[in-house]
């Protein structure tokens, strides 16, 4: 590994400096996704200026937009003893500057746009920063409604809840259920999300019949597919959302994909074993739904 | 009746759905059918999968275009309601089929079927006269009905097999011949987990249970190629 700085460690190092120019804490913890984030927002809102554009290329994954130079640049600053790492009792992982270098010269065009950007979002505000991502700039409107707003909320109630009886105090399991109808529908349409579509509709469905009544040991079984389904549409959302940097990966990322959606077969399978126990036993048809199966799926098998 | 000349049947995923959702032709028939005695009657995993599969998309098709429609009325004001209905209609339409583009024509007609029965509810979510929300729950009700339907179908009418994913393979002579016959994939692989349970019951021909035209028109190629009796509930 050479020592001397390439362009994108300069940006890095801009970050931890900005940021604590305008800080007025003594010591500054950054956390890696705000480095990561900052640095998507710096290229996302600057596409035409190609060098920087190719320099720090993106996909979006797990956690929202994440760049493998922006993450090697952080292991060579650390290496080169510029950043420090700390790690929290919770795993947490925190940068901290350790020492200034001068004369980051490749950068100076991009210095006060970067300035702006931390002032627009301090690095206290590192969850803002987040949201402000996966709101704006979030090229599905599946990635906000199912991270944030399905996932991460029962993620949290979770740490929270020491028993069966505070389950049915947080949990409103007509609220997630809702939650669930609200990706469903914002399920993204290129074709090598079909896959994915059709086993996350029969999943809503069975979420569905289990939340008419759930305890909480069953719950738990819900919520981790709740958390694997993401992982899933993680593994086709880096396929289709990337910088050509990374189209030599596009093989194995597409295999991994397919052979998480076929596990994700598994664990529907599983969960029906779950909801077996509240099946019923007779047909129903009532005439407002039988209007609607009528009205759409009978014009599709007469086709 | 022709359905006697086997006593073994092997149901077909249109005949399974035409009976969960009580469609109207299909349903005197299908049910007609399945009051019948003395039939020992099986399918596969495959077509149950199929079902599932045929009634979850439908759903979400749906979901997809009122979604839309919501989306479109928060954004402006409109002064001709049904004329934006037919653009979004028109549109999800084409959104779906990047993804079924071998089966447009059905989207099409389920999205069409469900837009002209539910225009005034559709235009009543425009004005923003009708919540989204709860005509949405309507919607997740009856399929959510359906797929109930045909978890019982398949406890309490039907064996389900579980038949070798790769058969395609196993029987590839037989595989090949099919496709000449002009049907599709999923066709071709329930056809071949019929004459699967055939063997595997050792019945000399089983009763291929169907509705499907394309099935139906090359019945005697069909019969020719598999060891199996194509049939159509009268």
């Amino acid at each position: 590994m050479t020592n001397a700085l390439k362009f994108v460690d300069e940006l890095v190092l801009t970050i931890f400096e900005e940021a604590e120019f305008q800080s007025t804490m003594e010591v500054t913890l950054f956390p890696k996704r705000y480095i990561h984030k900052i640095l998507f927002k710096l290229t996302n809102e600057n596409k035409d200026d190609s060098i920087l554009f190719d320099s720090v290329p993106f996909y979006w994954y797990n956690h929202g937009p994440f760049s493998e130079t922006v993450a090697k640049s952080l292991d060579k600053l650390l290496e080169l003893n510029i950043l420090h790492i700390h790690e929290t009792d919770d795993d947490s992982k925190f940068y901290t500057l350790k020492k200034k270098v001068k004369n980051l010269n490749q950068i100076e065009d991009y210095k006060d746009y970067i300035s702006s950007l931390i002032k627009k979002f301090g690095v206290l505000e590192s969850d803002k920063l987040v949201m402000d991502v996966y709101y704006k700039d979030k090229p599905y409107d599946f990635i906000p409604a199912y991270k944030k707003e399905f996932l991460e909320p029962i993620e949290k109630k979770l740490k929270v809840i020491n028993n069966e009886e505070d389950f049915y105090d947080i949990i409103s399991l007509s609220n997630l259920i809702d939650n669930c109808y609200n990706c469903e529908e914002k399920l993204p349409f290129e074709p090598i999300y079909k896959g994915f579509n059709e086993q996350f509709s029969i999943f809503s469905s069975i979420l569905d019949k289990l939340y008419e009544e759930i305890d909480f040991n069953r719950f738990i079984i819900t919520f981790n597919a709740i958390d694997e389904f993401w992982y899933t549409f993680a593994q086709a959302l880096r396929i289709t959302q990337h910088h050509d940097f990374y189209s030599n990966k596009l093989d194995r990322w597409t295999s991994f994909y397919y052979r998480k959606l076929k596990e994700s077969k598994g664990t529907i399978k599983n969960l029906k074993e779950v909801e077996r126990t509240t099946r019923h036993s007779k047909l129903k048809f009532t005439t407002s739904s039988s209007e609607i199966l009528l009205s759409t799926v009978g014009k599709y098998i007469s086709d | 009746m022709e359905l006697n000349i086997c006593k073994t049947h092997f149901i077909d995923s249109n005949v399974v759905i035409g009976f969960v959702i009580g469609w109207d032709n299909l349903k005197c028939k299908s049910a007609k059918y399945f009051d019948l005695q003395d039939f020992v009657r099986y399918s596969s995993e495959r077509v149950y999968y199929e079902c599932e599969t045929v009634l979850n998309n439908n759903k979400r098709w749906i979901l997809q275009f009122i979604n839309k429609i919501h989306k479109d009325c928060e954004k402006k004001s409109s002064t001709n309601f049904t004329s934006d209905l037919s653009k979004i209609l028109d549109n999800t339409v084409s959104n779906i089929c990047e993804q079924y583009k071998y089966e447009c024509k059905k989207v099409e007609s389920s999205l069409i079927g469900f837009s002209e029965k539910y225009q005034k509810e559709l235009v009543e979510i425009m004005q923003g006269n009708l919540k989204y929300n709860i005509f949405r729950a309507r919607i997740v009700k009856a399929f959510n009905e359906a797929t109930d339907n045909l978890e019982i179908v398949f406890d309490n009418l039907l064996e389900k097999k579980v038949c070798p994913s790769n058969l395609g393979s196993t029987l590839f002579s037989e595989y090949q011949n099919l496709q000449k016959t002009g049907l599709h994939g999923t066709d071709i692989k329930i056809l071949l987990d019929s004459h699967y349970v055939s063997f595997r019951e050792r019945t000399s021909k089983i009763g291929f249970i169907t509705f499907d035209n394309g099935i139906i028109k090359v019945k005697s190629k069909i019969e020719e190629i598999i060891s199996v009796r194509v049939l159509k509930p009268d």
